[in-house]
């Protein structure tokens, strides 16, 4: 039956690609880190404008546990204070509101922190910083448990580090 | 029909859907029309525009008329933004970088939804951190309403938990071309060529 042995063979190649795309989606986040811990990644602080008061900063946060973790906030000796904030682009307006209850990261999922999205902001540096200086973060969970990174401080006007592979990887002009 | 004709067609059809639900369970595939739209269509009312009075950051007066005959980007914002802000003015100042002399018949703005903490001296030194085709404007209170109203602006003053404020405002990047007419929007997300393209545009229209 040549026929239907032509229709199953198109469904196959069908169904393996969508096995394929659906295989690829789920491997998306990919992290040198062990797989059951928190791992935090691409720390980085933009230098603001002239005599601006506040900084931004972001990072992601990859939880490789099972349950959900719970962020509640980060600190910083570099900085008077470090807090959470979203900025929220509905029909066209920016809204920047603070992340007060914290943040929940799904198990075996990725906060990834952007312009334009969740992002840290800092205020009052202890000290004049300038890109490449390293600033030490300590992010609190709701659990108790705390997780450092070193935030590596960038140009302003810098944009973050794209985390998500595939477009926008090589976006790092100037 | 035979059987089997009609199991065939059966398993095309099976397979038809299956290779469409895989088309657009793709990310990336979805039908997407990326290329610069021309102006603005769907404006209801008077189109975006008029006269304006502020004082710029070098401490003059200006109005729509000091920057007649140029093409103008024009972003609405506050310095107390550490996030959008920054970035978009960053993203203005790489394009006015990108088109060189081309852009010389261009004005950038940065207009203060936040007169009150944005004073000019505040807005001189923040300005200083952009490419210097791109001027710092602040409207007096009643001037940002009237403006807001004629270009079609949204600012809203929001109270934060700590007794102090933010604001909300409209997040893109307002197109004018060299006659002041509205010719449509950069928004943040979209790459740099679609900015430059619609740029050229704007320059080119008269």
């Amino acid at each position: 039956m040549p026929g239907r042995s032509s229709g199953f063979i198109a469904l196959v190649v069908t169904a393996m690609t969508f096995c394929a795309a659906e295989a690829r989606a789920q491997e998306s986040p990919r992290h040198a880190g062990s797989d059951n811990t928190i791992a935090i990644e691409h720390a980085e602080i933009i230098l603001a404008p002239s005599g601006a008061k506040m900084m931004a900063g972001y990072l992601t946060i990859w939880n490789g546990a099972q349950q959900q973790a719970n962020l509640s906030s980060v600190q910083s000796d570099a900085f008077a204070s470090v807090s959470l904030h979203r900025t929220e682009i509905v029909d066209g307006i920016a809204k920047l509101r603070s992340i007060d209850a914290g943040l929940s990261i799904p198990g075996h999922s990725e906060l990834f922190m952007k312009p334009g999205g969740v992002h840290m902001m800092l205020m009052g540096p202890r000290a004049e910083l300038k890109p490449g200086d390293g600033v030490d973060l300590l992010l609190k969970f709701q659990d108790g448990t705390t997780a450092s990174a070193k935030a590596v401080v960038r140009p302003m006007g810098q944009k973050p580090t794209d985390h998500h592979h595939g477009k926008d990887d090589q976006q790092e002009e100037k | 029909m035979s059987v089997v004709l009609f199991r065939k067609i059966l398993w095309i059809l099976i397979a038809a859907t299956l290779a469409l639900l895989v088309y657009l369970s793709i990310p990336g595939t979805s039908i997407k029309d990326n290329s610069p739209a021309p102006g603005n269509a769907e404006t209801v009312g008077p189109a975006p525009g008029g006269p304006f009075s502020m004082i710029a950051h070098t401490g003059e007066t200006v109005t729509e008329k000091t920057y007649a005959g140029k093409g103008w980007l024009m972003f609405v914002g506050f310095t107390n933004c550490p996030d959008i802000c920054p970035t978009t003015l960053a993203e203005m100042s790489s394009w006015f970088d990108a088109l060189g002399a081309e852009a010389d018949g261009l004005t950038g703005f940065l207009v203060t939804v936040d007169p009150e903490r944005d004073t000019v001296d505040v807005l001189r030194q923040y300005i200083s951190s952009f490419d210097d085709r791109i001027v710092a404007l602040r409207p007096s209170p009643s001037e940002l309403a009237n403006f807001a109203k004629a270009y079609r602006i949204y600012y809203a003053k929001v109270p934060t938990q700590e007794g102090d404020y933010t604001m909300d405002h409209t997040a893109g990047v307002l197109l004018f071309d060299r006659d002041g007419k509205f010719s449509g929007t950069i928004d943040r997300e979209e790459p740099k060529e679609v900015a430059l393209q619609k740029i050229r545009r704007l320059l080119d229209r008269r």
